[in-house]
């Protein structure tokens, strides 16, 4: 049921701008994550998945870190700083942004095939 | 052809990285990584690189019958051990053997530093690939790759600087990377990670100054980490999903959600929580073994 996706394909989707020098034709994602509370998808999401988020500061690159994420996308049209542009290239996590709300950019993945890891567990 | 076997040395055959019991350390961590490891017996070397002992299978059953596993290893260990120089010959190495009834000798430096081990096994092994005799087990399967790597056991630390919010982390990030490079499995690898930098980040919230410690072997990765701050007025509620008592900055910023300390008890295989005089102690254990 669930599929892979790439990064590539899911930046066109969400007419995303990407801000570090990631081959995103190479990366893949089959869940995503949106989510506002860090505390959260420290302790429930997999590696590998896709986060998307309203928060933009340099602990969110640090989360994706930590648990081997596919990547984060700030939603909403937040810009990441340099100074996490910086750090997300010297921890090497790819982040793109998007001018979509949270929900409409969950949304739009949902229904691309990309599911989350509550489901996916069950 | 006996001259080529003379000039193959200890040093090409023994395992370089040295899995050792610390003298303080109990019979029963003694025993628990020799069962898991398969070995009868490991050397007992001190923080100096000290080689004190060795203490092996006939040591813990002494002490089994004794019913003393909570005793020290110095207690149990056997003080005169045989060692072999690295630039012995392999030959040496066989006669040792012969000679004595154990299975292993701790390889020493000209210094007298432990610098590895070396089993009957290694050198039979080697000989046979040096004799061009050795040949793969047919229609048997490949062994698979080990979950863990050797490697000598390390200590990692780092100070947190807990006002400084943007390098929250990066202590956590170190210590990822460390082990990482160590061959570490990704799996322990990331729970090490996402425990300490939930560590860290308490840190950030409740206290100003603290320092993480990561004792790193490859059978557990223990990460100490205290801060000076208020300490935790009630462990139990703590523990509980949910209770935070982070400031609203925090919340802000995604964290103080009461979920921190349940989930590196989480990513844990043992977590520890204590008040100091000074402020609070989490003390996480990581056994890379347990999943193996």
């Amino acid at each position: 049921m669930q599929v892979k996706r790439k990064l590539s394909e899911i930046k066109e989707l969400l007419q995303a701008t990407s801000y570090t020098e990631h081959n995103l034709e190479e990366i893949y994602t089959e869940t995503v994550c949106g989510a506002d509370l860090l505390s959260d998808v420290l302790a429930f999401t997999k590696e590998k998945t896709l986060l998307l988020s309203g928060l933009i500061h340099p602990q969110v690159i640090r989360t994706a870190e930590m648990l081997d994420l596919a990547g984060v996308v700030f939603v909403r049209g937040k810009i990441p700083s340099q100074e996490m542009i910086d750090l997300a290239k010297t921890k090497n996590i790819p982040i793109l942004s998007t001018a979509y709300p949270m929900f409409e950019s969950c949304g739009l993945l949902y229904k691309l095939g990309l599911g989350g890891n509550f489901l996916e567990e069950k | 052809m006996k001259k080529n076997k003379e000039q193959l040395l200890i040093k090409d055959v023994m395992n370089e990285g040295v899995v050792s019991v610390h003298p303080e350390a109990s019979v029963q961590e003694a025993k628990d990584i020799m069962r898991s490891r398969g070995f009868s017996g490991i050397p007992v070397i001190d923080k100096d690189n000290c080689l004190l002992g060795i203490i092996s299978v006939a040591d813990i059953i002494r002490a089994l019958e004794n019913d003393a596993l909570e005793a020290l290893v110095k207690e149990y260990m056997t003080s005169r051990v045989i060692t072999i120089n690295a630039n012995a010959s392999v030959g040496q190495a066989l006669r040792l053997f012969h000679n004595h009834k154990f299975g292993r000798f701790p390889v020493v430096n000209n210094e007298g530093e432990v610098v590895g081990i070396v089993t009957h096994g290694d050198v039979i092994g080697r000989l046979a690939v040096f004799l061009g005799i050795d040949e793969e087990p047919l229609d048997e399967e490949k062994e698979q790759e080990p979950i863990n790597k050797e490697f000598i056991p390390q200590i990692f630390e780092y100070p947190i600087r807990a006002l400084d919010f943007d390098r929250t982390g990066e202590g956590a990030s170190s210590l990822k990377k460390i082990l990482a490079e160590l061959g570490v499995s990704r799996d322990i690898v990331r729970r090490s990670a996402i425990a300490a930098y939930e560590a860290e980040i308490n840190v950030m919230i409740h206290a100003r100054e603290g320092k993480m410690t990561a004792n790193i072997s490859p059978q557990e990765i223990t990460i100490i980490v205290e801060d000076q701050g208020p300490g935790i007025d009630n462990i139990p509620l703590a523990m509980r999903k949910g209770y935070s008592t982070a400031a609203d900055k925090f919340r802000q910023m995604g964290f103080g959600a009461g979920m921190g300390l349940p989930n590196i008890k989480k990513s844990a295989d043992k977590l520890f929580v204590e008040n100091t005089c000074k402020g609070l102690r989490l003390i996480i254990k990581i056994m890379p073994e347990k999943i193996a």
